[in-house]
């Protein structure tokens, strides 16, 4: 899509905002929020063909910064909770915090490392936060026996899926889908939302991510295991 | 672009991608990346790899549907 052609969507998405808020009520502005999405996403579906190699790059680092400056107002808006107001750190907010912290790590240790090495990263981190906070929380106790086999489990997991990729990421998704069904789906029951939403950033999307990460691995290395090298080999033998 | 690099690494005794991820200094994974056409490599990187693999840059590289 060409910049002209972005620009000419944002020119009509401000006028359908402004005419639904003048016709209807001054809250429909809240529509333009969503508009500054409008141009990393179209960017990321279909790159603009009159915009050169640069301002790609420009664009991307635009974005990047864009990000960093929501997270410096959601630390501002965690440390008001937490020292002004001593409320402490409320589920939405920790899920503001996790999910983008948790994709951007996906996908960067995905194409960066490989799906096997993400995989194992996500699921040791996240296994040995659940289990450094299950035991920070409660110390030696009931509680921290009784809370251990969440962390422990996505640990054990990943240790088996280091060693045997197919079989370990089909455990890690499935106990990641147990844990969705077990813990998650009773809170939502609650109407408890807030925290339905956290342990599903923080604890089912890491074990299915993981889980996922690992059988993509798993399924490229029997390609990558057979000899890359023979068809040249066989071209070279015949000349 | 179109790429040589694996045509090469073969040329140079079967040269494994770890090898030359280690010779240029990048990681296996943007080696892989690079042979795929997932990724095109800075000047610097491919100056790098043509001098890792003992070629040229415009051997290793070529635009799209470019015969020469």
């Amino acid at each position: 899509m060409s910049t002209r052609a972005l620009a000419w969507i944002r020119v009509a998405w401000i006028a359908a905002t402004l005419a639904l808020a003048a016709l209807w009520r001054g809250e429909a502005l809240a529509l333009l929020v969503p508009l500054a999405l409008l141009g990393p996403l179209v960017r990321e579906v279909a790159p603009p063909p009159d915009q050169d190699e640069r301002q790609r790059l420009e664009d991307y680092r635009a974005s990047h910064i864009a990000l960093m400056s929501v997270y410096a107002l959601l630390f501002l808006m965690v440390a008001k909770a937490q020292v002004v107001e001593g409320s402490g750190l409320t589920a939405e907010l920790l899920v503001l915090l996790a999910v983008p912290l948790i994709v951007r790590s996906s996908i960067s240790l995905g194409r960066g490392l490989g799906a096997r090495r993400a995989g194992l990263t996500i699921g040791f981190v996240f296994g040995g936060l659940w289990l450094g906070f299950a035991v920070l929380s409660h110390g030696v106790s009931v509680a921290t026996a009784s809370e251990f086999p969440i962390g422990g489990g996505l640990l054990a997991l990943t240790v088996v899926a280091s060693r045997w990729p197919r079989l370990g990421g089909a455990l890690l998704t499935m106990f990641g889908g147990g844990l969705l069904l077990f813990f998650v789906r009773p809170l939502v029951g609650h109407g408890a939302w807030g925290q339905a939403l956290a342990l599903t950033a923080t604890l089912v999307t890491p074990s299915v991510v993981t889980g996922l990460l690992l059988l993509a691995a798993a399924s490229g290395a029997g390609a990558a295991s057979d000899d890359e090298f023979k068809d040249l080999r066989a071209e070279a033998g015949t000349k | 672009m179109d790429n040589r690099v694996r045509y090469f690494r073969f040329m140079r005794g079967e040269m494994s991608q770890a090898g030359l991820a280690e010779l240029v200094g990048v990681s296996r994974q943007t080696i892989v990346a690079i042979e795929r056409g997932n990724y095109n490599p800075s000047v610097e990187l491919a100056l790098r790899l043509g001098r890792a693999l003992g070629t040229t840059v415009e051997e290793l590289f070529t635009l799209d549907g470019d015969t020469r």
